[in-house]
């Protein structure tokens, strides 16, 4: 078990140097708060409105945009490293892949995915005026079946 | 690195692949054709999807004719009789769940084309399970089944519950992934492979490794979780009552045969020399599964709920096996696929009368069966045979299933394994007290409110019905026909 | 015996004629009432011509032997084939299957009880009848389990949909105690399977009950055969119903449909006895010499148990359910001994009990169906407002309580002699004190049955029905009793008519038991 030795004596260091960080600025910073030291911090710029308390929906979708091409990339970097070993083979399987994660990307602009203008209803609502209550399995009350609007408006919570 | 530069092109069998393939295919165009078509071409997806899964059936069956065994990728993939079995018992199930899904998802109004694509790459994952032979592949086709379905099962998600469905299931599964991937590394560091074989030989020579128990360990945990063995199946019967019935129906069958696949490979090849360690793990497991799933299905008064509880049982009644694995590994992977192939049909039938009541009660409460017999006595049959089925009741088709595990157990001989048998004799009673209640109320009881309009049943629920009924009588009459399968199986399982 | 054209269907048509017309009844709208009830007594009365063929055909001075074999593969897997044949042993209880179910369809024609739905009773009746007429022909354990089973849920629905006010309750124990039964009992199977070995050591792996009666046992060793007769005894035991798993007969009886509680008087509980002779002792006959004085004592506990069970009743129809118990109490008795008498003496109580009880049944249900209570209180001048039931219901009383000259007398009277002598291995003191106690228990069904009779058809009718006009036997219920009120009466005089046909299987499996005992 020697060899684990250095990992844990390195955690406990770590675990150390927080605490300390912590209670010697506690101890040793002086506290002066001021209204703009207090506000939150947005590149400098005054605040104008009351802070969202959440995000539009649509930053969620922006995001996942990021991931896929991410992954795309974690992918493609190492290829591009051994694309001479690799050869046409490797191009082949490169451009298939590409080619499938392409797809998802138009599917999140068909989808109106990257729509960024006002709140507009969804192309295919996920509940319609017409289900009623009782026409899932279970009864499932009214949770979440109220309006469309609820549903469609979620970008304009902002 | 000198290994690294000197690549060579993979050899790969196109047609060993073309299942997979062609399901991908398929699922990739279910989503050219929305993106296209948009909500024109709704009505067009679960056809499409349902050819897709009867297309990629047919490589299956040329390979199966074809018999000779394909290995790929270092053995990492395999395509033998055990695999191909297993293929189409997934699409077989899957095309079964698509009939079952087409009209809730239409009257439901949810979306179409996702849905069946997700179907579509969750079965993905499952041909693939079948096929993997070596950590990575396993864990890669475990993923791949996994996180489709976890967004199914928030599939109705205007409501609150099958959100929580979806999150739970979600959660839940994760952690077990981080648990078993945890248990692969220590596997993998000690076996210096992630091939199953390889394993095999390493750990077999590490008796007294604490750290081999430990990575065997969360290895099995992580699947256990999958399979929703007690004590890790807390999330099961929220999953499946907040999801969608038709995805309940898949949860329930599709995605626990897969993970009782992996297990299959896993202990019975990577793990074939530790039957120290996986014997008592079983058998323990196994018991509690049983016991405790059929005695909360006791207390249920929602019907799927009550089919979950009964599944984490069947559940149990599956891992039987697996805890006298080195006793008796023949028999014990014949019971354990006989008992997949059988269950499949059984539960999905139950499931399919369940969606096809709830058209007319609108509930799954099992009052809201009273009085079925008089007015729909077809659906009412049907039930009782699926019933009768999971209870083990001959000529239904289940009584083979318990049979090949009391088979396993007495060849494997002993007093634990004697001892289990009683445990699942026992069990076998239990289970029929609450089966027997829905019977009861099928059979015995006034309609309530006396509303005995009939029962509308659709073009597709009459088919995912008939399919059902069909097998499951037939793997009562003629077992031999499911057997011929197990047996295969096992040819090609531990041959490998 | 080569078996040739239309004999190798005889069998497997008696079996599955009955099912058939089920499937042809199901396919007939509910409207067409009377074809479907046409349809449903004529394939039961077809397999009873088919019965009536099988009876002539069968060679009785063979009767020790299997004849209409069929052996055909069925699950090569697990190595279990479609065998069925027919020897002196399963010819009687065949054809008492074959009669009861049409004499039952007959007396349900105008009868069938709340809430209706003759379609329904009839296809489970029919399918019912399949699964007893195949237990009594499988010559392959998993056959024979499967037709066993088969039984269950057709048995678990008349109880259920058509029963009286408790019939839930009823209905699932008489189903959850089966189940635990038949599942320990499949272990077992599995365990002979397993285990089996021929003289020469080598592993038989084999469902073949002709070929596992011949090895009988060598090979298993005594502590392994107590288990696994242990299990067989579970399963078949609680078929029986014996004390103690008893106590879902009562409610079982009492809550069925009339003809619910004649099938299962008649001929189910038969299924159990007949494991026992067929299965359990000659396949493991050193586990059925040590079980012997134990199910011997748990048989005379249950005929004292049951007769005074049947003392404290104040329900006409519990009562005969508990009579029952006494009853298959004799016949166990019988086998306990392991005597070709005691053997041969269960065998003719099996019948005849069949019959007898079958009958008192009849006379319940429609003594029910008059008055519309059972209660013994309330009932009374039977002979006067009805006498020709009357009659019949003392007759098949002085029957069932072991009068002389009719069937019930040749059930007890052997098996309580062959206990005086039991066979080889038994100890002579212990069955020796068990007759003593069963000859008690005749004394005590006299009592029982002769009190019952004088409450319910002596005297007055009571106050409460003296104004009513109670309706005599009529037509249906004449042609349903008839045939058992006949056999009653000829078993009775000329009991050789089923003790020749049994004596060859029955002193086979005796031989057996006995070479083992000597062998010890």
């Amino acid at each position: 078990m020697e060899q684990y030795l250095p990992v844990l004596t390195l955690g406990v260091l770590g675990v150390l140097f927080v605490l300390l960080s912590i209670v010697a600025s506690r101890l040793l910073a002086p506290e002066r708060a001021t209204v703009a030291k207090r506000s939150a911090y947005e590149c400098g710029v005054t605040e104008q409105v009351a802070i969202p308390e959440r995000f539009p929906v649509k930053f969620y979708l922006v995001a996942m945009l990021f991931i896929m091409f991410d992954i795309e990339i974690v992918f493609l970097y190492p290829w591009a490293v051994a694309n001479d070993e690799l050869g046409l083979f490797g191009l082949v399987a490169m451009t298939i892949f590409a080619g499938i994660f392409f797809l998802s990307f138009v599917y999140e602009l068909a989808k109106g995915g990257l729509n960024w203008g006002p709140g507009r209803q969804l192309i295919t609502p996920a509940t319609s005026p017409e289900r009623t209550t009782t026409s899932t399995i279970r009864k499932v009350g009214l949770e979440g079946r109220i309006e469309i609007e609820t549903a469609a408006d979620d970008s304009e919570a902002a | 690195m000198e290994a690294l530069l000197a690549f060579s092109r993979p050899a790969l069998d196109w047609h060993a692949l073309a299942p997979e393939l062609t399901l991908l295919a398929f699922g990739t165009l279910i989503t050219v054709v929305d993106i296209i078509w948009d909500d024109r071409s709704k009505q067009a997806m679960p056809t499409l999807a349902g050819i897709g899964l009867l297309a990629t059936l047919l490589p299956v069956i040329t390979l199966a004719l074809d018999g000779t065994d394909r290995t790929m990728f270092g053995g990492a993939y395999v395509i033998d009789d055990f695999s191909l079995v297993l293929k189409a018992l997934f699409l077989i199930s899957g095309y079964v769940v698509i009939l079952m899904s087409v009209d809730y998802i239409r009257d439901g109004d949810y979306y179409e084309n996702e849905y069946y694509t997700l179907m579509l790459t969750s079965l993905l994952g499952m041909v693939m399970m079948s096929s993997s032979r070596d950590l990575i592949s396993v864990f890669v086709a475990l993923e791949l089944l996994s996180i489709p379905a976890y967004m199914l099962a928030a599939w109705r998600k205007g409501g609150a519950r099958s959100n929580e469905a979806g999150l739970k299931y979600y959660l839940m599964g994760v952690f077990a992934s981080a648990v078993m991937l945890y248990g692969m590394s220590l596997v993998y560091g000690l076996a210096g492979s992630t091939a199953f074989g390889a394993i095999a030989e390493e750990l077999g020579s590490l008796d007294s490794s604490p750290v081999a128990i430990l990575g065997i360990l969360f290895i099995l945990i992580g699947f256990a979780f999958k399979v929703s063995a007690v004590p890790f199946h807390t999330w099961a019967p929220d999953t499946y009552e907040g999801a969608p019935t038709p995805v309940t129906a898949f949860l329930a069958v599709a995605s626990k045969t897969a993970g009782m696949v992996a297990l299959i490979q896993l202990v019975f090849v990577a793990f074939a020399g530790r039957d120290d360690v996986v014997q008592p793990f079983f058998w323990l497991i196994a018991a509690l599964t049983m016991t405790i799933g059929n005695l909360i299905a006791l207390r249920q008064t929602n019907i799927v709920r009550l089919l979950a509880y009964s599944g984490v049982a069947q559940g149990g009644f599956m891992l039987v096996p697996f805890a006298v694995a080195a006793d008796a590994p023949a028999r014990a992977v014949e019971a354990v696929v006989i008992y997949m192939a059988i269950y499949a049909f059984m539960n999905l039938g139950a499931f399919t009368v369940v969606l096809a009541v709830a058209r007319k009660t609108r509930s799954g409460e099992i009052d809201s069966y009273g009085g079925l017999f008089q007015y729909a006595p077809g659906l009412a049959v049907a039930m009782t045979i699926f019933l009768a089925a999971l209870a083990g009741i001959p000529p239904a088709g289940g009584w083979f299933a318990k049979f090949g595990l009391f088979r396993a157990l007495l060849d494997a001989g002993g007093g634990w394994a004697a001892g289990l048998g009683v445990v699942v004799a026992v069990n076998t009673v239990i289970a029929f007290a609450y089966y027997a209640r829905i019977l009861g109320q099928m059979w015995f009881q006034p309609a309530p409110d006396g509303d005995e309009r009939p029962v509308v049943m659709t073009g597709s629920l009459k088919a995912a019905l008939a399919m059902t009924i069909i097998a499951t009588m037939a793997f009562g009459i003629l077992p031999g026909l499911v057997g011929h399968f197990g047996e295969v199986s096992v040819l090609s399982a531990l041959g490998g | 015996m080569e078996v040739t054209g239309f004999d190798t269907w005889v069998l497997s048509l008696a079996v599955f004629l009955p099912l058939v017309g089920a499937l042809i009844v199901m396919l007939i709208p509910k409207a067409y009432e009377t074809e479907l009830k046409l349809v449903a007594l004529g394939s039961s009365l077809i397999a009873l011509v088919v019965g009536a063929y099988i009876a002539i055909q069968f060679d009785y001075g063979a009767a020790g032997e299997l004849q209409f074999v069929v052996d055909k593969g069925w699950i090569d897997v697990i190595n279990s084939r479609y065998i069925v044949g027919l020897d002196g042993l399963s010819l009687p209880l065949l054809l008492l299957s074959l009669v009861v179910v049409p004499l039952c369809l007959i007396y349900s024609w105008n009868h069938i009880p709340d809430p209706g739905n003759p379609k329904a009773f009839f296809v489970l009746l029919l399918i019912l009848s399949t699964g007893m007429n195949g237990s009594f022909v499988s010559q392959d354990m998993i056959l024979f389990f499967v037709f066993f089973e088969v039984v269950l849920l057709p048995m678990y629905f008349l109880i259920g949909v058509w029963g009286g006010e408790d019939r839930r309750y009823a209905s699932l124990k008489f189903f959850l105690y089966t189940l635990f039964g038949s599942a320990l009992m499949i272990i077992s199977f599995l365990a002979l399977f397993f285990l089996s070995k021929d003289a020469s050591g080598q592993l038989l792996q084999t469902f073949d009950m002709r070929v596992l009666t011949d090895v009988a046992g060598v090979g298993i060793i005594k502590s392994t055969q107590v288990w696994i007769f242990a299990g067989l005894f579970m399963g078949f035991g609680i078929k029986v119903p014996m004390f103690p798993f008893h106590t879902w007969l009562p409610d079982a009886h009492t809550q069925a449909p009339t003809v619910g509680s004649v099938i299962l008087a008649a001929v189910l509980l038969k299924l159990g006895t007949y494991g026992f002779i067929r299965i359990a002792i000659p396949f493991l006959p050193e586990g059925a010499i040590a079980w012997a004085p134990w199910i011997g004592l748990l048989a005379v506990i249950g005929i004292i148990y049951g007769a005074l069970g049947c003392l404290a009743q104040k329900d006409m129809k519990r009562l005969i359910a508990f009579s029952s118990v006494a009853h298959m109490g004799f016949v166990m008795l019988g086998i306990a001994t392991l005597t070709d008498f005691g053997i041969n003496a269960a065998v003719f109580g099996m019948v005849a009990h069949g019959l007898i009880t079958g009958m008192l049944f009849f006379v319940a249900g429609s003594i029910k169906e008059r008055y519309h209570t059972l209660e013994i209180a309330r009932l009374g001048g039977l002979l006067k407002s009805a006498p020709r039931m009357g009659w019949i219901l003392g007759f098949a009383s002085m029957a069932s309580l072991g009068l002389p000259g009719l069937a019930g007398f040749w059930g007890e009277f052997p098996a309580i002699l062959s206990a005086y002598n039991p066979g080889a291995g038994l100890s002579e003191e212990v069955f020796r004190v068990y007759m003593v106690i069963a000859a008690i228990g005749t004394v005590l069904a006299a009592g029982y049955l002769l009190w019952l009779y004088q409450r319910t058809a002596f005297g007055e009718p009571t106050e409460e029905f003296a104004e009513q006009k109670i309706a005599d036997v009529n037509r249906d219920e004449w042609i349903a009793w008839m045939p058992f009120l006949i056999g009653i009466v000829l078993f009775g005089v000329w009991p050789n008519l089923i003790f020749n046909v049994t004596d060859d299987v029955v002193s086979g499996i005796t031989a057996s038991v006995e070479a083992i005992a000597a062998g010890n």
